[in-house]
């Protein structure tokens, strides 16, 4: 039991904060980063091979992933905004994006798997289960930065005037908010989360660039089960996610451990669109 | 952009497609490798039209389409391998089992929207990927080897070779004429309504999750003939060939040709085909390609190259009036079909969160009579017209027209009952034509089945003469007179509300709710208003009119119901309604 519970809350770091990610994003502009896979192996990668680990190691890698980030928002968003192009579009126009990064990441490294050195030493023994700290460490940095981005959000102007954005970016820049520094903002945010997710996944497992896309499928598994548009219950969703996931490779079958993920999410769409956790709906306006 | 199905779709257009592949044939016979690229092409057009049908049409981005076409291609084969099934057979087992995993696929999306429809496609596309991947009836990672030859009747159709061309090429056509067919009917309509206004479906009374159903069953099925296709072109299947990197190709090849257009797929299977052979040559650039033409056509794109084709087609087109009409005009009629008939809502309260949007509200509206709503901003007026027509549900009260329940209804459901609606804005079909958009409100009463529109039968020909005879009719009846035949978005104003309001008309209703029809109109023109309203009452129609401009409601209706925040304030005749205090007060302020 210890075991299964390790192993979902690792899982979960990762995915939460992919779907962190995503949130961020979706609710200030309407579009789910499809790319968002590809950032975080890219930088998963970026940092087994660059870096020794450490806490230099990390800020580097979360550094270049919010800039990552933030040129996929320059190059296959920002235009198609402006002219209304449909968020759709916008949406699989970043997954372009990540098949670009995809062929860079492939010349520059080799196309196989990465795995990071432990983070830190040592273990720990509950009942008479066995694991590395490291797993502990990671759980940890993952919560850190989640309820950081929660405080930014909540508690600062910068985060105010995201909110705003996401509410009603017109009625917001009536107000005075900058509307293009809030999107660069939230598109660094949503970046650096991608880099610390690569970095968590490179240190727990590994990566390759062939998880890209079951990476931002968990992630936005994540973040509809749990409900889009709020940051905390799209974590609840991740915890979810793993849940299942884990549950099923250990107690059924490790095959079809990504099958199981969207039974999940087909029953949640179909039962409750809004979410897991989500409030009634408010009716829209005809 | 949608001319197509605004005239019925002359006999001699369905020889194109053979004439076409017939050509195609002769040039490439010669050479082995021309041959194969032909079939290729063939077999990838039958899965363009179909991502077409429902993506360029429908507007249902289904990420979920390669992975039908991979089950069509698994599927076919697999009951020839395992069971000795004959080829024929086989592929329209597997055209009919693609259709029935759409049903699979439909069901739980039905109500989800855009982005969502294509995050659960996505999960659907990625699950059929593990499985044709890890379980061993489909032979797993190697795939699937040993498929027998095409065989009809004892003879054999050898991959890449002319013969098998043939059998390819009836394929292709047959896929271009049931989507020319299906794009130039009621259906057709249906299609372009739910892409771009499902609330405009709901208010002829058509359920827009018909209409999915229907888009999803045909698409799937077309994918299902080109996964056999391509199944036994090659022989030999494995899932890769099914995955993302497809589907993406095949998205390109909808989007560079343009999608919702009927010529689109011919442009875009070409450059699929391009791309493909490209891809082969620059093995290790094939992620660059396809991630950078992904990028400059979501992201840049515009209509594709159809698009473009129109848009210089508008540029050159000067006299803007010289298109003729499609059919003759025919009389137009909108008695209402009872004239005995009342609308009514009883003790309707409605809460939003915290907000209570009406309280405790009773009124009635009986045929020929109009009953004018008026209150100030947020009195709940379109509230209350939400809750007649099904897309808000009451938290307590009823609504019921002539003592059957109304308020548990779908907004379909509603409009087909006979109380229809126009919104505060118009929602019409923008590049639709103005006739198109009217001819739409007949879909309800259309007497083709939707088999009679896909296969375009002659009763569904009649159908589409009928409706767009009338809604010429009808227009006339509403005094417009000019630009029956440009796209509904381009007209002015005061035209797009009497479109929307001979639309809601062509549906025959007891009952019409006109939302703020005045709303934007200059003098005149609500003073024409005025008149066709009053028509409707003589006709039998009961209306339900909500304006803000109280002297132009004072004038036309019978009686006057005043709201105020979501309470009833007054109710009477207009002249001694308007004279009572409470009323002045809501309006100017002051003491009641």
């Amino acid at each position: 039991m210890t075991q299964f519970l390790v192993t979902t809350l690792c899982n979960a770091a990762v995915y939460a904060l992919i779907a962190v990610s995503l949130n961020v994003v979706y609710r200030s502009s309407g579009v789910l980063n499809f790319g968002a896979g590809h950032i975080t192996v890219v930088a998963g990668i970026f940092y087994v091979n660059q870096l020794d680990p450490g806490v230099i190691g990390i800020l580097v890698t979360v550094v270049a992933a919010a800039a990552t980030a933030l040129l996929g928002y320059v190059t296959s968003v920002a235009w198609g905004q402006r002219r209304g192009i449909h968020h759709v579009s916008l949406s699989l126009a970043l997954l372009g994006y990540g098949l670009v990064l995809d062929f860079a990441a492939g010349e520059i490294w080799a196309k196989e798997g990465f795995s990071a050195g432990p983070l830190i030493g040592g273990s720990v023994t509950i009942g008479d289960t066995t694991f590395s700290r490291e797993r502990i460490l990671v759980v940890a940095l993952a919560a850190i930065f989640i309820l950081g981005t929660l405080l930014f959000v909540d508690r600062t102007m910068a985060g105010n005037a995201i909110e705003a954005t996401a509410a009603d970016s017109e009625l917001a820049t009536l107000y005075g908010v900058r509307t293009d520094v809030v999107a660069v903002v939230t598109w660094l945010l949503a970046g650096a989360a991608l880099g610390l997710a690569g970095v968590l996944q490179a240190s727990i497992a590994a990566v390759s660039l062939t998880t890209a896309l079951p990476l931002v499928i968990f992630g936005i598994a994540a973040a509809v089960v749990g409900g889009l548009g709020s940051i905390s219950k799209a974590a609840a969703g991740a915890v979810a996610v793993a849940g299942v996931q884990t549950a099923f490779i250990q107690f059924v079958s490790p095959r079809y451990s990504v099958s199981m993920v969207f039974v999940l999410l087909f029953i949640v769409l179909a039962l409750r669109p809004a979410g897991l956790f989500a409030n009634a709906r408010v009716a829209e306006r005809v | 952009m949608s001319r197509a199905f605004e005239s019925p779709r002359p006999w001699w257009q369905s020889l194109i497609a053979p004439v076409v592949v017939l050509i195609v044939g002769a040039v490439v016979s010669r050479d082995d490798f021309w041959i194969y690229l032909a079939i290729t092409a063939a077999a990838a057009f039958i899965l363009t039209v179909s991502f077409n049908l429902i993506y360029g049409y429908a507007g249902i981005f289904s990420l979920a389409h390669v992975a039908v076409y991979g089950i069509g291609a698994y599927t076919a084969c697999l009951v020839q391998m395992n069971y000795g099934v004959p080829f024929l057979l086989a592929t329209l087992g597997s055209m009919a089992f693609c259709g029935v995993a759409s049903l699979v696929l439909w069901w739980p999306t039905r109500h989800l929207k855009d982005l969502f429809l294509a995050i659960a496609t996505l999960g659907f596309a990625v699950t059929v990927q593990e499985i044709l991947l890890k379980w061993s009836v489909t032979g797993g990672a190697e795939g699937l080897l040993g498929i027998p030859l095409a065989n009809i009747a004892g003879h054999d159709f050898v991959a890449n070779t002319m013969q098998y061309y043939w059998l390819a090429a009836v394929g292709a056509v047959l896929a271009f004429e049931i989507s020319a067919r299906v794009t130039s009917s009621g259906t057709g309509r249906k299609f372009i309504a739910l892409r771009d206004a499902p609330v405009a479906l709901s208010a002829v009374g058509v359920s827009p999750g018909r209409v999915r159903l229907v888009a999803f069953v045909i698409a799937g099925a077309l994918a299902g003939l080109a996964g056999t296709l391509f199944a036994h072109q090659n022989l030999f299947i494995a899932s890769e060939s099914f995955g993302l990197d497809r589907l993406i190709v095949l998205i390109l090849a909808v989007l560079i040709g343009g999608s919702g257009t009927q010529l689109g797929p011919v442009v875009g299977v070409i450059a699929l085909v391009f791309i493909d052979e490209a891809g082969v040559a620059s093995a290790g650039y094939n992620t660059l390609i396809l991630g950078g033409a992904i990028i400059l056509l979501l992201g840049y794109g515009q209509g594709g190259l159809m698009g473009l084709v129109e848009r210089l087609r508008g540029l050159l087109r000067r006299d803007t009036s010289a298109r003729p009409l499609p059919v003759p005009a025919r009389a137009a009629q909108f008695d209402a079909p009872r004239t005995d008939a009342t609308l009514r809502v009883a003790d309707v309260s409605v809460d939003f969160g915290g907000v209570r949007a009406l309280d405790d509200v009773t009124l009635e509206v009986r045929s020929g009579e109009v009953l004018g709503l008026i209150g100030p901003n947020g009195a709940g007026k379109t509230t209350l017209v939400n809750v007649v027509t099904g897309h808000v549900r009451p938290t307590a009260g009823q609504v019921s027209l002539d003592g059957a329940r109304l308020d548990r209804s779908r907004p379909h459901e509603v409009a087909q009952r006979g109380v229809v609606r126009t919104f505060q804005t118009p929602r019409l079909l923008p590049d639709v034509s103005v006739v198109g958009n009217v001819a739409l409100g007949f879909a309800g009463v259309a007497r083709a089945g939707d088999l009679g529109e896909i296969v375009d039968s002659r009763r569904a020909r009649e159908d589409t003469r009928d409706a767009l005879g009338r809604a010429v009719g009808l227009l006339e009846a509403l005094d417009v007179h000019t630009g029956l035949t440009e796209p509904a978005g381009s007209q002015p104003y005061a035209h797009q509300r009497l479109t929307e309001i001979a639309r809601a008309l062509a549906t025959r209703p007891a009952f019409v709710l006109l939302d703020e029809p005045g709303a934007g109109l200059s003098d005149h023109e609500r003073d024409n208003l005025a008149v066709i309203i009053g028509r409707l009452a003589e006709a039998g129609i009961g209306v339900l009119l909500i304006d803000h401009n109280v002297s132009f409601v004072a004038a036309v209706s019978d009686r006057i119901h005043v709201l105020d925040r979501g309470q009833t304030l007054a109710t009477g005749e207009p002249a001694e309604v308007l004279e009572r205090r409470e009323v002045v007060a809501a309006y100017f302020g002051g003491d009641a």
